[in-house]
């Protein structure tokens, strides 16, 4: 309600209503139109405040019945926003429109309701000639419909038949209910009953405009039906229920009470309930009223709102719940003091009148914001000789008064603080958006307190992509301290910023055919509302149109790097289907020529590698053809496919660890839950810090993989670790060994609140490779080691899906240190030995590759063979490969492919020269797996369960410190280095 | 048979002056004065000579420091550098491709091709070969990626196409193959484009890959030579002229009593040339690509050029696309970069119509046209060209067109009458030795 009534604030209102407070309020334009009128009566008349706005209905938004329908619903649903936000009680709030038609409303006011007997006497008496001419039309009308209808054709809506002239008045009871503070009985009449007199005339955030509030719709009421408002009250606690008829007097701006009672209040019921009846226009402003209500739930997402329009056809009626989203509400504004830069001659002058501050000191000290004692004595000492502190703030002369205004002009203050302010909070304004529109992005930004003119003022900005009923282009919702703006949208700042000073498409957002969601919200003590309606903000004030471009580009820029993102995910999805929709062409191609070239017999055609030939000779015997080449690339296209999407997890993993650091990038990962479904599509998503702390909490989760960027593993593991997880992490171990030896302490020291050690796991770990078990039992069967070689010729190069990961590349040790893990895993797996020092050579030769990108390392393990480890990152010819030469046999393990599986050739020669070739494919990472769940299984069962030690977290860390150890070797120009040992 | 001609010419021409009338405006009656200075065409026609000769002699020099420039650089490490290849060697080429691509494919690799670089980044004009090269740059364009897939898939459907056509000693055209798959190749442009891929790839001409353009350019004059075994001769080829065979190999035994080769830019001069029987009156062969040059026309130029010896003069219009046709003609264009040592012919003479004429001949202004902004900034650009700035003569004609700002074409004689250009302003030209 406009009164909330604490004594304080009646102070105030007391003198409101004088002639005065009616002059200084509305425009200019305004009193001289009053004192036209003065003059051409030469009899001087006083008009009450109650006459001028009931004259002037167009400045408060009663410009027409339409309009003022709107108007008191909005005033209305604000006031019993206020009330319940004054007691910090989240609102409920109930609207109801009723129509009642002209019949209904005779009866109300006791009125027969007559036919009409003269019937040429009415505006919309027709001739009987328009009669014939009108009916035959209507007889046209309907036979082609009929012709349309018959050939299935779309039958058109018959047009409405609208009646000539001004039609009947329609009329509607307006009723709105709250849960807020209520009134107190013997306060209500002057609080309804008397315009110009309020609670908000404070400085302060308010939604009001002129805080005529539901006086204007009872005048309105008054002038168009005449009917007196009703109005139900209960303050917390109250034992009763005020309720009370009355209207108002509008020349003597009294109210005029037709009956004031306590009933019972059984329920206990608080807050206030407004009935007015009023003429209106639901046909003209339904949209209006719609848009208003659905802009207000975006706005106030912590309120309820039920709407509902009643009329006596029951296909109009329309009922609206705008459910509540949010317990949190936004504080209530703080009254505060003006800001010297603010205030005007009579603004001064009043504030000296209220003041109960004695001397100048103290006045400028307590009535202003920002003036600290020091600040004030020396703002005294400059406004010149014949002022002191100790004067008497009350006999300060006009002279001395403009003396002070202009020094408050010119002298510098600092800003005032944006405390006193209550926005709608970013999260509020996000969920509202979320919650009524449904948008596929949205991203919001809250900009700091800014001041103009001495008012300070907040702005906050969201924008939306997609949505359901969002228009094609640029939807904006305009919001002043809280309340929303519909008409006059043109000339807004807010338009005017979304329409002219934002590159939409720098940001990837097409301004006319996407859906686009802007919300701004500004809230200020000040708002400088434009025009008379005060339905604008003007586009003249550069810190306002700045801070609202400022905010609306940090929300551009969020949804920015969403959208790229979404667009590549959409790539992604597209990328099988495009490539194999030319596997047949090049199938065919492919087989056509080397159908052709098979054709030419052998002695003409030249000879070919032996490989080449063999081909030839498949394709002559169909056992390759044009299938097998479909099939392979189908293969192909998969396995790229698959790498991608790994990739791409793996990004999203990123993605989760950026969340921690404030952002919000959902999408990938949102894209990395989609691509998990395919595995199983039972999986539950958990999303951020508070996904994080959910998973943690959660007894039935038993062991978590950790599979994010290099530099941030560790930290999320031995989180996972604290909280009893089991954890299997993605390689390298760690960064450095450094970093794995603070890790293997705080994982040590974890005290056992568990009945069982958490494990902690090494993923993509080659130790599991089928290859290297097998080949470490065939160790057995060389004899004594002689010399080992490791070469490794990689192919990471800027078309390598991994490449493109940046963490990858900024990584510490370039992608020695990232690839390397997997071989020097291998080595020491494959020689059961570990190795003691090493000395290295490094080089950067690729320079699109982080440093180094070569090394050369010579290496001795323990048990005093030595070796030789080559690895190059990007070679032209990929080649992976352990050797290790023994007295009696030699044991060498390569990288190949076999029927289109990749995997390890491992080759043994014997003494007897015999060889011995084997192939084993890839699936270390299923088998790691399989043993970090199987000792998941055991720990749980028996809480001294040894976990499979090739999977131990320091083995990892083994592999990381000797190509440490390399590094660190190479950087002292191949130094010999100990191995560290952990 | 030809002297009759010439003496029809002659007396046409003899018969077109004495016509005249003196209503004629001082510019139209300053250019007939022109006809007076005119010498008779036997004096003429021994300063052709001389240039003729000069030109046979100096010829053999040049060509050798050419070739040496060549052999010296070892452009083939720099630069990619196609070379005519019979269709054995190109069919194995191809066949070598497409095995190593079948191989990758089994052994689950997808496949990928090597593709040099044709990017306008890659193409620099080099002084020394006075000719645009293209810089040896390889991408990969492998199957499994999106950006790539559909190029993978038309170069390997082209080199089978190719292959196709080798094995079966035919030639098609560029619309042939395309037509082939159209729905692969959606247009032309992409078919075409990768067939100046498969080219470098190959490292061999477009024409040895059997696939040829479809006919453009005409050539009329003092000319005979073997098209596919058939002889022509150019002097009785009517006022259309012979079309230029787009298959260079089809054309062997050139013959000719010419004593320059005039290059034309449009056919609309072309005609009338032709018509007016100008090769009989100073033997030369006339040849026009209709506009910008095609492969074929310039390869035919080349080969005439290299043959016969000739000087060649070359007739434009007085703007900057006529001086850049002449580039192409000489320099190579930059699509086709990677041939440019067998598509161009450097030292073309300008014979005309040059910027410092229209005022030399007093061209009315009615017939001159300003330049187009896009027209200066062609000529801006013109001017930071390599080949232009080695001309001195050239770069003062390009200068003047831009200060003037005006523009002509070789119509813009016919203000003087149609025959002008044949009657006077060639013949006039040709005996001041006006070429630059």
């Amino acid at each position: 309600m406009d009164a909330s009534g604490d004594s304080a604030a009646g102070a105030t209102k007391r003198k409101a209503p004088s002639a005065a407070a009616a002059g200084s309020k509305p425009k200019g334009k305004a009193t001289s139109k009053a004192s036209a009128t003065a003059k051409e009566s030469s009899l001087l008349k006083q008009k009450s405040p109650a006459e001028f706005f009931a004259e002037n209905k167009n400045i408060a938004g009663f410009d027409n019945p339409g309009k003022s329908l709107y108007t008191t619903m909005r005033e209305l649903v604000e006031n019993a926003l206020d009330s319940a936000e004054s007691i910090s009680v989240i609102p409920d709030i109930e609207i109801t429109l009723e129509e009642i038609t002209k019949n209904k409303f005779n009866t109300m006011i006791g009125l027969v309701d007559r036919d009409r007997i003269d019937e040429e006497l009415y505006d919309d008496f027709e001739s009987t000639k328009a009669r014939e001419k009108r009916l035959a039309k209507e007889a046209r009308f309907q036979e082609t419909q009929a012709k349309n209808a018959a050939l299935g054709k779309k039958v058109k809506e018959a047009p409405a038949a609208r009646g000539k002239g001004r039609g009947d008045a329609a009329f509607f009871r307006v009723t709105c209910k709250d849960n807020g503070r209520g009134m107190p009985h013997d306060d209500i009449p002057n609080m309804l009953g008397r315009v110009l007199s309020g609670t908000k005339y404070g400085l302060r955030q308010t939604r009001g405009k002129f805080g005529l509030g539901a006086k204007m719709a009872l005048i309105w009421s008054k002038m168009s039906t005449g009917l007196p408002i009703e109005i139900k009250s209960s303050m917390k606690g109250q034992k009763f229920i005020s309720f009370c008829r009355l209207d108002i007097d509008i020349h003597k701006n009294v109210p005029h009470v037709h009956l004031h009672e306590k009933r019972e209040n059984k329920d206990h019921w608080h807050g206030a309930e407004i009935q007015v009846i009023i003429e209106g226009n639901w046909t003209t402003h339904r949209s209006k009223i719609l848009h208003y209500m659905r802009q207000m739930a975006v706005i106030t997402p912590y309120a309820q709102f039920l709407f509902r329009f009643l009329s006596d056809s029951a296909d109009k009626n329309l009922t609206i719940q705008f459910a509540r989203r949010t317990d949190v509400m936004p504080p209530i504004p703080l009254q505060t003091k003006h800001h010297p830069s603010a205030v005007d001659l009579l603004l001064i002058k009043r504030l000296i009148t209220e003041t109960t501050k004695q001397n100048l000191l103290q006045f400028l000290q307590h009535e202003f914001v920002n003036i600290s004692k020091s600040h004030a004595e020396r703002l005294i000492g400059e406004m010149g000789p014949d002022f002191s502190a100790k004067m008497t703030v009350k006999s300060l002369t006009s002279q001395q008064l403009v003396r002070i205004h202009q020094l408050f002009r010119q002298a510098k203050f600092d800003d005032p603080s944006g405390n006193c302010l209550s926005p709608a909070g970013e999260y509020n304004l996000r969920l509202g958006i979320i919650k009524e529109l449904h948008p596929d992005l949205v991203a919001t930004h809250a900009s700091s307190p800014q001041v103009f003119e001495g008012h300070p003022f907040i702005v906050e900005a969201g924008i939306s992509i997609g949505g359901k009923d969002v228009k094609h282009g640029l939807n904006i919702f305009r919001y002043a301290n809280r309340i929303p703006l519909l008409f006059e949208q043109g000339a807004d700042v807010i338009t005017r910023t979304a329409l002219k000073r934002i590159n939409w498409s720098s940001y990837k957002i097409n301004q006319q055919q996407d859906k686009i969601g802007v919300f701004v919200s500004i809230v200020s003590t000040k708002i400088p509302f434009k025009g008379t309606g005060k339905e604008y903000i003007g586009d003249d004030i550069t810190e306002i149109s700045s801070a609202v471009q400022s905010a609306l580009k940090q929300c551009c820029l969020q949804l920015k790097s969403k959208i790229v993102k979404k667009l590549q995910a959409r790539e992604r999805q597209d990328r099988k289907r495009n490539l194999n929709r030319y596997i047949p062409d090049v199938a065919r191609a492919i087989m056509d020529t080397l159908g052709e070239i098979a054709d030419e017999s052998p002695p003409k055609r030249p000879r070919y590698d032996k490989e080449d030939e063999e081909l030839l000779e498949k394709v002559n015997s169909q056992e390759v053809t044009e299938m097998t080449f479909r099939d392979c690339l189908t293969q192909h296209v998969e396995q790229v496919d698959y790498e991608m999407a790994l990739e791409y997890a793996m990004q999203s993993g990123e993605a989760l660890e950026c969340f921690h650091k404030g952002e919000i990038p959902l999408e990938s990962a949102a894209a990395a839950a989609e691509l998990a479904r395919d595995f199983a599509p039972e999986i539950e998503c958990r999303w951020g810090d508070a996904g994080l702390e959910e998973i943690m909490a959660d007894r039935s989760i038993a062991g978590v993989a950790v599979v994010l960027a290099g530099q941030v593993q560790v930290e999320l593991s031995l989180k996972m670790l604290k909280a009893g997880k089991h954890v299997i992490q993605e390689k390298p171990a760690s960064e450095s060994t450094t970093e794995a030896e603070t890790a293997l302490s705080v994982y040590n020291s974890f005290p056992s609140q568990f009945p069982y050690k958490p494990i902690w796991a090494l993923a993509e770990n080659y130790r599991f490779e089928p290859a290297f078990v097998e080949s470490r039992k065939l160790m057995n069967d060389i004899g004594d080691m002689m010399n080992i070689q490791v070469i490794i010729e990689g192919s990471m190069n800027s078309s390598n899906p991994y490449f493109n990961s940046s963490w990858r590349r900024n990584f510490v040790g370039g992608f020695i240190l990232d690839m390397g893990v997997h071989f020097i895993a291998g080595l020491r797996m494959l020689v059961g030995s570990e190795i003691a020092t090493v000395s290295s050579i490094s080089r950067h030769v690729d320079k699109a590759l982080p440093p180094p990108d070569n090394i050369c390392s010579l290496f001795q393990l323990e048990n005093g063979c030595a070796g030789v480890f080559v690895f190059a990152v990007n070679s032209r010819s990929p080649k992976i490969l352990w050797r290790v030469d023994g007295t009696k046999g030699t044991v060498q393990i390569e990288r190949g492919i076999d029927s289109g599986k990749h995997g390890y050739q491992v080759l043994f020669s014997s003494e007897n020269a015999q060889c011995q070739k084997t192939f084993y494919p890839f699936c270390g990472v299923n088998e790691e797996l399989k043993a970090f769940v199987h000792d998941i299984l055991q720990a749980n069962k028996d809480g001294g369960h040894k976990a499979e030690p090739r999977s131990s977290y320091v083995e990892g860390a083994r592999d990381v410190a000797v190509l440490e150890a390399m590094l660190e070797s190479s950087a002292k120009q191949g130094a010999l280095v100990q191995v560290k040992k952990l | 048979m030809s002297d009759k001609k010439r003496r029809a010419g002659a007396g046409a021409a003899a018969g077109g002056s004495a016509s005249k009338k003196p209503r004629v405006s001082s510019a139209a009656s300053y250019a007939e004065s022109l006809r007076s200075k005119l010498r008779p065409d036997a004096s003429i026609l021994a300063t052709l000579r001389a240039l003729a000769s000069a030109c046979s002699k100096s010829k053999p020099a040049g060509a050798s420091s050419s070739s040496k420039a060549l052999a010296e650089d070892d452009p083939a490490a720099n630069y990619i550098v196609v070379a005519d290849q019979d269709s054995a060697s190109v069919t194995s080429r191809i066949n070598r491709l497409v095995l190593a691509a079948a191989r990758s494919i089994l052994s689950g690799r997808g496949f990928s091709f090597a593709v040099p670089s044709r990017a306008s980044s890659n193409q620099v004009y080099l002084p020394d070969l006075d000719r645009i090269v293209l810089v040896r740059r390889e991408s990969a364009r492998p199957f499994a990626n999106v950006a790539t897939a559909r190029k993978a898939t038309i170069t390997a459907r082209v080199l089978s196409l190719v292959h196709a056509v080798l094995r079966r000693g035919i030639h098609v055209t560029k619309r042939d193959l395309f037509y082939t798959d159209v729905k692969l190749f959606g247009d032309q442009t992409q078919s075409d484009a990768v067939l100046d891929d498969v080219s470098c790839m190959l490292g061999c001409t477009r024409s040895s890959l059997h696939v040829v353009a479809s006919e453009k350019g005409v050539v009329v004059g003092r000319l005979t030579f073997a098209d596919d075994g058939d002889r022509i001769d150019c002097t009785r080829m009517g006022v259309g002229g012979k079309a230029i065979p787009p298959n260079i190999d089809r054309v062997s035994g050139i013959e000719s009593d010419a004593l320059f080769i005039l290059l034309v830019e449009k056919d609309a001069a072309f005609m009338r040339l032709a018509e007016d029987r100008f090769y009989n009156r100073f033997p030369c062969i006339i040849l026009t690509a209709k506009g910008q040059p095609d492969v074929a026309t310039r390869l035919f130029l080349r080969r005439l050029k290299v043959e016969l010896k000739l000087p060649v003069l070359a007739l434009v219009d007085s703007d900057p696309y006529g001086l850049k046709i002449l580039s192409v003609y000489m320099c190579g264009s930059k699509n086709m970069s990677y041939d440019s040592a067998n598509l161009t012919t450097p030292d073309i003479k300008w014979l005309g119509v040059r910027p410092s004429d229209l005022d030399k001949y007093r061209v009315p202004e009615q017939c001159r046209l300003p330049m187009t902004d896009h027209d200066i900034k062609v000529g801006k650009e013109m001017l930071e060209e390599d080949f232009v700035k080695q001309n001195e003569g050239w770069v003062k004609e390009l200068e003047m067109m831009l200060r003037t700002r005006q523009k002509a074409e070789i119509q813009a004689l016919s203000s003087f009458g149609f025959q002008y250009l044949t009657e006077v302003y060639l013949p006039l030209k040709l005996q001041q030795e006006d070429w630059i």
